[in-house]
């Protein structure tokens, strides 16, 4: 009795209703197995790359160098494991939106993500989808949308990965996933932490990371439960906690220490009737830090604030070919902290998606209206077509308007925040080339990105910082992404590379906006030969202006990693891994005077049962 | 030992004993370096925190010519990080980097390094020369009210001999009379009192209650005159600006001038002969020795000027270091006429030019 409600709710489907087409039944185990189904079927005109949970388990644990190294996303890092903000298409750190599991967990006070808060082994696979996004994710979601997803299985499968890590600077990593399920029940837990004195010397000076001491971990689990063959309730819960010392620089001594607690909780019910297709989601986050300026001191400041989130999402099937998606959500948030006076809250938002299915043409439009008292939110819209061509190209195209509102900082900062804030807002467009050959999947996008009225913190007449709507900015590039699986041989050999050409310019000055690079190159190759497989990466980075007269820059630069692993065992799985970071000991940084790790090395052991 | 090596022995030391005088021709002499930097001004460039990036400027007036960069250029290495003042005593100058908590005592004319001060500052800030001794206002651990401190460094060794623990914030420093007067700006909170550290004993003497946030110490006839900034905008309550001109004699506030509205936050206060200058947002404002009330016109406004970060005036002109408006790059130096406020000249700078000190 058990395995049939999955083939109940696949097959049953398409048997009863002879007119449903093949994709119905994928669209339906895309609703069971995701947590983030928009993102599968609401992506017409733009481009997704996933990376999947065996290639993020040959980068580093954390979020910066898993994207650093695979994508064409830039990141700025205050020093190893340190803050680290990311920028997609030449927007800034608040112009990313991270998702987890469908839900937005920018920090409400910055609106950002620090992208070494992350640990990537606790999620099943994740993907980062540049454009717009905030007619599904809200605000934030400007330059791209990088998702954390995790999956369920329903294989009455067994699994568990773990793996040991211990290298350079005294670092140490744990790794473990685990997956359990029958045909009702679903269950993954997943660990991932990291410890590390990080006291690397800076190549070429005879000075060494000081005060950089780290550990953090995330402690994830997802559950998903059938509760008759056409309900299933999903949970999924992530806490992150972090502890680190705030780095020194070239010229800088520091003693101070930033700790992080998250924690986030989503709980969804997804019904299936017939044509309609509903799911009510609820979500908790909470995130806190506390800085402490002397990390031997009991004098610290602080922030915490609470998310709640309420997204009922309703699908109807009009025909195989044609649905409507309704949805309504309601968030309310408070924050405390020191710097904050009483942040408080409450949105309301109506979404409404429309897809068509056309044979080569597919299509979405979707419209966003948000309502809250503080100030007046623009009417979002997106969209999007894909045109199939030819058997091995695809056309896309894509427009939207996206936003980004003000923070807790910006609007409620006792020295200088500015209740007369007004969103950002965002109008863009892009064509992207999808090419499959047999071996090679490339695709090529070209994007516009007009944004007004940039948040940024500037000093007013007395010389008192506050933020105002200052900017009008241009972003437009080209992005490469390219795939290449060949056998040399009987051995398989895969090339992924991607290019991202990138243009910010400040419309007043009509100068490079800084700290965005120019250019940006992404190399990795694999292979697999009998029981080894072998890897590496090339990263380079183009040069990036520090000054908006473009009058002073840091050096663009490439760094290379080598890595190789011997498979003793297939089943029960063993496998004994060395990597080599940074093999040519490049003296690097992406903020001026914070150098990054020159040569380091790492061992790893792996069981797979 | 042969009495024929022991005579040699005696001859090579003649040899070298003869070339010891300074009227022979046989050691060249070194090459004393050019005092390049014997006639202008400096321009002091904070950079950006955390980037390691301060900077000195050098200006020549009369040539026209400015250098940037002149201590990582004479010295090979860099500043250090956020430069915020520099103090000189006979032929040497005092750098203050109040991130990197280094002093670099250079030579003021060459610019070259005589010697880093790098232990035992905690948030530097100001600092002034007296009986041999350099007194360093601290703010110890900036979240910390109880731990500022004037650090006393002795001028033979360049190591502290004493901190004299003072109440929060200390900024300005400023010597007359053997008496040290330090203004207590407040840190990252707010203060409102001067400190009188007596130089024989090294104790702070006296306190006394001036305006909130004292910024500026000018010695004016037999009196000190302070300009208090008043609280600022996002304090909870904010308060306006004043003078308070305390007599040198008694230690008391002889008499206080307030500004109208509490929106009047002044700065910046000079004197030139019989009248002190200040400014209000980028105007220029001055007050006649014997004035009791403040003028409500401005003598000029600053229009070139994007971020008022510096101010001095000397010799019938008056120099703005003028920041840029998103702190990143190069600034610059304004040099108006005083009486009637014309832009004479204009330099640019490094990054975030801070104050103007005239060699």
């Amino acid at each position: 009795m058990g395995k049939t409600y999955i083939i109940l709710i696949v097959f049953g489907v398409f048997y009863s209703n002879p007119s449903f087409s093949q994709s119905d039944s994928i669209t339906l185990l895309e609703e069971i197995v995701l947590s983030d189904v928009k993102l599968a079927q609401n992506s017409e005109g733009q481009f997704i790359q996933k990376l999947s949970d065996s290639l993020l388990r040959k980068n580093e644990p954390l979020l910066t160098s898993a994207l650093k190294f695979n994508t064409p996303v830039y990141f700025r890092e205050n020093g190893y494991g340190m803050v680290s903000s990311a920028s997609i298409r030449g927007t800034g750190a608040s112009q990313t939106a991270v998702v987890w599991n469908g839900i937005n967990i920018n920090s409400q006070f910055t609106g950002q993500t620090d992208f070494n808060t992350i640990n990537t082994g606790v999620y099943d696979n994740i993907q980062l989808r540049p454009g717009g996004g905030s007619v599904i994710y809200g605000s934030g979601a400007i330059g791209g949308t990088i998702h954390l997803n995790n999956l369920f299985e329903f294989n009455s499968k067994v699994s568990n990965y773990l793996k040991l890590a211990y290298g350079s600077f005294e670092t140490s990593e744990l790794l473990y996933n685990g997956k359990f399920s029958n045909s009702k029940t679903s269950l993954n837990i997943n660990f991932s932490g990291i410890t590390s004195d990080n006291d690397y010397r800076y190549p070429g000076t005879e000075l060494s990371n000081e005060n950089g001491d780290f550990y953090n971990y995330s402690i994830n689990t997802a559950v998903a439960q059938w509760l008759n063959p056409t309900n299933i309730l999903k949970f999924y819960s992530a806490y992150y906690q972090g502890d680190r010392g705030f780095s020194g620089t070239l010229t800088l001594n520091s003693n101070s220490e930033y700790e992080d607690r998250n924690l986030r909780n989503l709980v969804e019910w997804k019904s299936f009737l017939a044509d309609l297709t509903s799911s009510l989601k609820v979500a908790f986050i909470k995130e806190s830090y506390k800085y402490f300026e002397n990390r031997d001191a009991d004098i610290f400041s602080f922030g915490e604030a609470e998310t709640a989130i309420f997204k009922y999402d309703l699908n109807y099937s009009i025909s195989a070919t044609k649905s409507l998606n309704l949805l309504l959500d309601y968030t309310s948030s408070n924050g405390k902290g020191s710097g904050i006076a009483n942040a408080k809250r409450n949105t309301t938002g109506i979404s409404l998606l429309w897809n068509q299915d056309l044979g080569k043409l597919n299509y979405n439009a979707s419209l966003r209206q948000e309502f809250l008292k503080e100030y007046k939110s623009p009417l979002l819209f997106s969209i999007g077509a894909n045109y199939q061509i030819a058997p091995f190209y695809k056309l896309k195209l894509n427009t939207s308007r996206n936003f980004r509102i003000p923070t807790y900082n910006d609007l409620f900062w006792l020295e200088g925040g500015n209740r007369n804030l007004k969103p950002e807002t965002s109008l863009q467009a892009e064509i992207g080339n999808e090419f499959q050959f047999k071996e090679m999947k490339l695709s090529i996008a070209a994007y516009f990105i007009d944004i007004q009225d940039l948040l940024r913190w500037t000093p007013n007449v007395s010389g008192i910082w506050r933020p105002g709507n200052t900017q009008n900015v241009h972003n437009y590039g080209l992005e490469v992404f390219a795939e290449w699986n060949k056998n040399l041989g009987e051995y398989p050999l895969q090339l992924n590379a991607t290019y991202a050409y990138t243009r910010s310019i400040d419309q007043e000055t009509e100068k490079q906006l800084i700290y965005v690079p120019e250019h940006k190159v992404t190399f990795v190759p694999s292979v697999e030969i009998n029981n080894i497989k072998i890897f590496g990466h090339y990263l380079y980075n183009g040069s990036i202006y520090t000054s908006s007269d473009n009058q002073y820059s840091l050096d663009g630069y490439s760094i290379a990693n080598l890595g190789a692993s011997y498979i003793f065992n297939n089943s029960p799985g063993l496998e004994l891994g060395f990597q080599i970071k940074n093999i040519l000991d490049t003296k690097y940084q992406s903020i001026p005077s914070r150098i990054m790790p020159g040569r380091s090395f790492q061992t790893s052991l792996t069981f797979n049962f | 030992m042969k009495f024929k090596h022991l005579i040699l022995t005696f001859l090579s030391l003649l040899i070298f004993n003869a070339c010891s005088t300074d009227d022979d021709n046989c050691c060249p002499e070194p090459e004393m370096p050019e005092a390049e930097f014997a006639d202008g001004l400096f321009v002091l460039n904070e950079g950006n925190f955390g980037s390691g990036n301060a900077s000195v400027s050098f200006i020549n007036e009369n040539s026209g010519s400015a250098e940037n960069d002149i201590f990582a250029t004479v010295n090979g290495r860099l500043l250090g990080d956020t430069s915020q003042s520099i103090s000189f005593f006979e032929d040497m100058a005092f750098v203050i980097q109040n991130v990197s908590n280094t002093i670099e005592v250079v030579n003021r004319n060459t610019f070259e390094s005589i010697a880093t001060i790098d232990n035992g500052l905690q948030n530097p800030r100001f600092s002034v020369v007296s009986n041999d001794n350099l007194y360093v206002t601290n703010w110890g651990d900036g979240s910390n009210p109880d731990d500022d401190y004037v650090a006393v460094i002795d001028l033979n060794s360049f190591s502290i001999s004493k901190n004299i623990s003072v109440v929060e914030g200390p900024e300005t420093i400023l010597e007359t009379n053997n008496q040290i007067f330090v203004a207590h700006k407040g840190g990252f909170s707010f203060n409102n009192r001067l400190s009188v550290i007596n130089t024989e004993t090294n104790e702070v003497s006296k306190e006394i209650e001036v305006g909130d946030l004292p910024e500026s110490l000018l010695v004016v006839n037999d009196q000190l005159w302070v300009l208090n900034n008043g609280k600022p905008s996002y304090a909870m309550e904010e308060t306006a600006g004043s003078i308070s001109k305390i007599d040198l004699n008694s230690l008391e506030v002889a008499e206080t001038l307030s500004f109208a509205s509490t929106t009047d936050h002044p700065e910046n206060l000079k004197l030139s002969g019989s009248r002190v200058f200040y400014t209000l947002n980028k105007e220029v404002y001055s007050l006649a020795l014997d004035q009791t009330t403040f003028s409500s016109n401005p003598e000029f406004p600053l229009n070139e000027v994007q971020v008022l970060y510096g101010l001095e005036i000397s010799d019938g002109k008056l120099y703005a270091a003028s920041a840029n408006s998103d702190f990143t790059g190069n600034g610059n130096l304004y040099i108006y006429n005083l009486d009637n406020g014309s832009l004479l000249n204009s330099f640019s700078t490094g990054i975030n030019p801070t104050a103007i000190y005239f060699n």
